[in-house]
This record gives structure tokens, sequence and C-alpha cells, in this order.
């Protein structure tokens, strides 16, 4: 299954009390939290770095093989400047975020439809659950001939990768509403629509939200995967551009590029949720 | 009494005060798909006057939390017949207020938001409900936490904000399932002493299920004893206690022996 869950920002019942957290191994001012998010993190990558570029450096390794990280930090340096870079940036840019709004939009609608109408579970849900274990990607050559090698074959390819992901959160996410919450919501003769607004909706906030960052990634593959088969602009064409002249650095400084536009509305995403969406898991409030 | 008296006749035309609930040959049957049918309650017969304090005691499995449930239009019953106030119950019903064995809060409401929930559900006047959502939050204690979450409260402080949450709607009956059943023992005694005195001040009505025997002697005026398997009322107990009660009349030779007759009930059902 798809989902995860986050940890609920304020502490729940059944947590340790504070005194009683492990004591952390190694060094104390190493191990605090703080020194591995602004620490340990960044040291981590540099020594990466480091090693990366001596070996590469050391064994004489070709740069249409695999170039150094300074290589690839100076491609990325060009690279922003140029205008055909940001114009591939906004195709896939464009494609991906159709893609997911489309997608997010119907997932969301055939979701609701799927827990509200008995009918519509039973029928389409054998199909659901077996979709969702198909390739997506493999259909991206059919959907070149569909729909053509403009900006639509990307991002229906987008839409697909991002459907499954939100659609299976939406249900789930639903479908786990705490049965004492909606027991407590019918005695005070509540109606099917306060019960969903009051209980299942926001018990399943914390399901559509991790459908909502799994879904934006995914988009995000579906419209490169797009470009791959067939395309006239766009991040994945321009990776593969860059291939076929052996510019290696240059396809590493666009999958960081890629990276980041996957990355920045993941984070966002993130934020939103942990600022409005706080209670995940702790729905359960236990008795201390 | 005359007063109540009077209310009662008004509101039901026919039902006199000491049948305001109504009880007669209630049966439940459950009907798994796969297995034999449970008799969860069999021929429960009882009525309750209008202002009692009735407690339904019996071990776990005896059918006590089922009774609840038709009681709160949770649960259809398959037959028999129930009557409040002189309507039938056969669904959810707004002059009822539902104490559940768990607080049930909203994790995302804040305290007050989550007393809030039957006067916005049933369309009541919102600053009259927000008013009184205060005062009931005053009076067992949370003054002050309306703006809080659940999750920083205690047990003890959750439950008594269920209880406002049952009596924000002004029901006139309060059902209560093992309300303070996973409360610590001092919480717990010091909650049953706070239900006493929301009740007295309140006039409510309270049929509360428990599996404490001494809680139900101390809380109630009378007993139902109920036995499993079929779930059914074995004995009714008066409570001559007088009130207001306070902790030390457990330890009386009256209390005692209402005790000790209600426990016989289950000594047969162990070496059953």
């Amino acid at each position: 299954m798809i989902t995860t869950r986050e940890p609920p920002r304020a502490a729940a019942a059944g947590d340790p009390p504070i005194g009683l957290d492990p004591v952390p191994a190694g060094p104390g001012w190493v191990a605090r939290g703080f020194a591995s998010q602004f620490f340990l993190v960044p040291a981590f990558f540099l020594v990466v770095m480091i090693g990366w570029e001596t070996t590469v450096n050391l064994l004489r390794i070709e740069a249409f093989v695999l170039p150094t990280p300074s290589a690839i930090g100076l491609e990325l340096i060009e690279m922003v400047q140029s205008i055909y870079f940001w114009r591939d940036a906004q195709t896939t840019a464009i494609e991906m975020s159709v893609g997911y709004l489309a997608s997010v939009g119907i997932a969301m609608a055939l979701g609701l439809a799927v827990v509200q109408i008995r009918i519509v579970e039973k029928v389409l849900m054998p199909y659901i659950v077996a979709l969702q274990a198909v390739p997506k990607t493999a259909l991206a050559p059919v959907f070149l001939i569909w729909f053509g090698f403009g900006l639509s074959s990307k991002i229906v390819a987008a839409a697909l990768s991002a459907f499954f992901p939100m659609l299976i959160n939406v249900i789930v996410g639903l479908k786990a509403a705490d049965r004492d919450q909606v027991a407590m919501l019918r005695s005070f003769d509540a109606s099917n629509w306060q019960t969903f607004r009051y209980v299942e909706l926001p018990g399943a906030m914390p399901f559509i939200f991790a459908g909502l960052k799994i879904a934006v990634v995914a988009a995000l593959i579906g419209a490169v995967v797009g470009e791959f088969v067939g395309a006239q602009s766009g991040l994945g064409y321009r990776i593969l551009q860059m291939n076929f002249k052996f510019n290696i650095a240059g396809v590493f400084a666009t999958m960081v590029a890629l990276s980041a536009m996957g990355l920045i509305p993941y984070y966002l995403l993130q934020f939103i949720q942990r600022r409005y969406v706080y209670w995940g898991d702790s729905s359960q409030v236990t008795v201390a | 009494m005359s007063l109540d008296a009077a209310d009662a006749a008004i509101e039901s035309g026919v039902t006199a005060e000491h049948e305001w609930i109504r009880v007669d040959r209630l049966t439940k049957i459950y009907r798994p798909v796969k297995g034999a049918p449970v008799h969860a309650i069999a021929e429960a017969s009882f009525s309750v006057r209008r202002g009692e304090f009735v407690a339904v005691v019996g071990p776990s499995g005896c059918g006590k939390t089922t009774l609840l449930n038709v009681l709160a239009g949770l649960v259809p019953r398959t037959s028999g017949s129930i009557f409040l106030a002189g309507t039938p119950i056969d669904g959810p019903r707004r002059d009822i207020g539902v104490v559940f064995q768990l607080p049930v809060l909203l994790p995302w409401r804040t305290i007050l938001q989550n007393v809030m929930i039957p006067a916005e559900v049933q369309g009541l006047d919102r600053k009259a409900a927000h008013d009184r959502a205060q005062t009931l939050l005053k009076s067992v204690g949370l003054a002050g936490f309306e703006n809080r979450h659940p999750n920083e409260l205690s047990g003890g402080m959750q439950q008594r904000a269920g209880i406002c949450r049952a009596l924000i709607h002004d029901p006139g009956l309060l059902l209560m399932d093992e309300p303070f059943g996973a409360l610590d023992a001092m919480t717990r005694e010091y909650m049953n002493l706070e239900l006493l005195r929301i009740w007295s001040e309140r006039k409510k009505t309270v049929l509360l299920i428990t599996h404490g025997i001494a809680e139900a002697v101390f809380l109630a005026d009378r007993v139902f004893v109920m036995t499993p398997r079929p779930g059914r009322i074995a004995e009714t107990v008066d409570i001559p206690l007088p009130r207001p009660r306070v902790l030390g009349m457990l330890q009386s030779p009256v209390a005692g022996a209402l005790i000790e007759r209600i426990r016989s009930h289950f000594s047969d059902v162990d070496r059953s």
C-alpha cells in the first residue's frame, strides 16, 4: 500500500515521557537533532562529493562516462543562464502541473464515489487494485500516437502516473474513519453529510496529503517519461539531447533541476500539512 | 416532583412520570454472516422514572453495551418496544446525550468546538449554545481549556469534556457507557462525585453502564443486574442510601449488603 502517515505534531498520550528518551550514542553535540540537521547532512554531502571528485580524477574516468561534481556544478551555472533551459523547464512544469491537477481532481471525485456508493466500489475496486500494479509509463508510446508530440501526450502520462497513488490514498483515508467518532456523531442525530464533514473528511486528510505528495513526484516522472518517448521541448527532451552529445555533465545538471522541480512542491505540501493537518496519527486519542 | 410530573404529562400526554423510559420485552439478536446468532439481550423489560439515576451492572459480554446502543438508537432492536417520553426510540434522538467509554473527542477541534458538535449538528442557536458550553466547561473545571486541543488534556479532563458535549443540547436522558472505565481509581472516584453533582444540579435522567458494582451502588437509585448469554436483567436492586451521597457511605453495612447481593449473581456466572 502506498500510504504513509506523518507523525503527529503534538505528543500523543501514549508517548514516553520526555525524560525517558533513549540517550543518544556518540559525542553529545554531534548526535543532537539540531547538529544532524544543520551540520551532519551538509557534511555528508561534502564528503561524498569530495570522494566522487577524487575517485574520478585518480582513476582518470572520462568526462563522457562520469563527470566530476565540479564539472556538473559549472554546467549547472551555465545552464541556468540559458534561455533554452528555462523554456524546457517551463514545458515540463506545465505538463507536470496540468497533469497533476487533473489527476488529483479526478482521483478525489472517483475516490469519494467509491467510498460513498456501494455499487461503484463493488464494480471498480478490483480494476483499481489490478491497474495499480500495471507500469503506467509503458503506455507512454501509445499516448504519443493518441495525443501527438505536443504537450497533451505528456500531460496524460503525468496524470496517469499521479492518479493511482492519489486515488488509493483518498479511498484508504476515507475508509479509515474512526468508528467511535462516527458513532458519536450519529448518536447526536447527525446526517450522513454531517458525519462526512465532521469526521470522515478530516480523518482522511493525513492520507490525502500523503497522496498529494506522492502524486506530485509521480506526475513529474510521468511527464519526463512522456518526453523521453518523443518531444520537442522539456527537461526530459533536454536530457536526451545532452546524452546524444555525450554531455553527461549536462545530463546530471538537468537531473538536479528535475529533482528541484519534484522536491519544491513536495516540501511545500509537507509544510502545509504540518501546519494545517496536525492531527495525523493522534486521531485515536487514548485515555492516559 | 409534582412539577416534573406535570412536565412529563404535558410532553407525552400519556406517559406517567414513573415510566419515562419504558422498555418492554426488548430482544436483540446479532446474526453474524458466519457462526451462530448471538442473543445479546433477551426479553428485557424495565422502566425508569424521570430524573432517576439507574445503573446497569454486569460482566463484560452480558449485553449491557448493546442495551445502551439500542437505547441510543445506534443499533436496531430485534423485537420488543422502547419508549422515551411516550415516543418510540427508532433511531438517534435529540433528547438523548451519550457519553462513551472513551472520550471520542475530535483531535482537529478545540475542546470548545468539540463540546459544540451536537449543537452545530442539530442547528441550535449558536450564541446560546456557545454560552452554554462555556458554562458547562466551567462547571466541570475546564475553564481556560476551551481553546486547547484534546491531546493537550489528561484522560479525565477529556472525559469531562465528553460529558459537557453530551449535555450541550440539554437532553432529558443521559446514556453513559462505562464512562470512567479507562480512568485510574482516584480520578474515577472524583469523576463519580462530579457526575452526581451534575446530575443533582441539572435534573437529568441517567442510565449508566458499568462493570463496577461499588460504583453502581454509590451512584444509582436503582441497579439493574445483567447476566450474560443470553443477556437478561436478573434483578433490579433498590439502593436506599440517602442523598447527597458521600464516599464513606460505601463502608456502611447497608451498602456492603447491597454489593454482596449484586455480586452473588456473578459468582454463579463465574462457576458456570
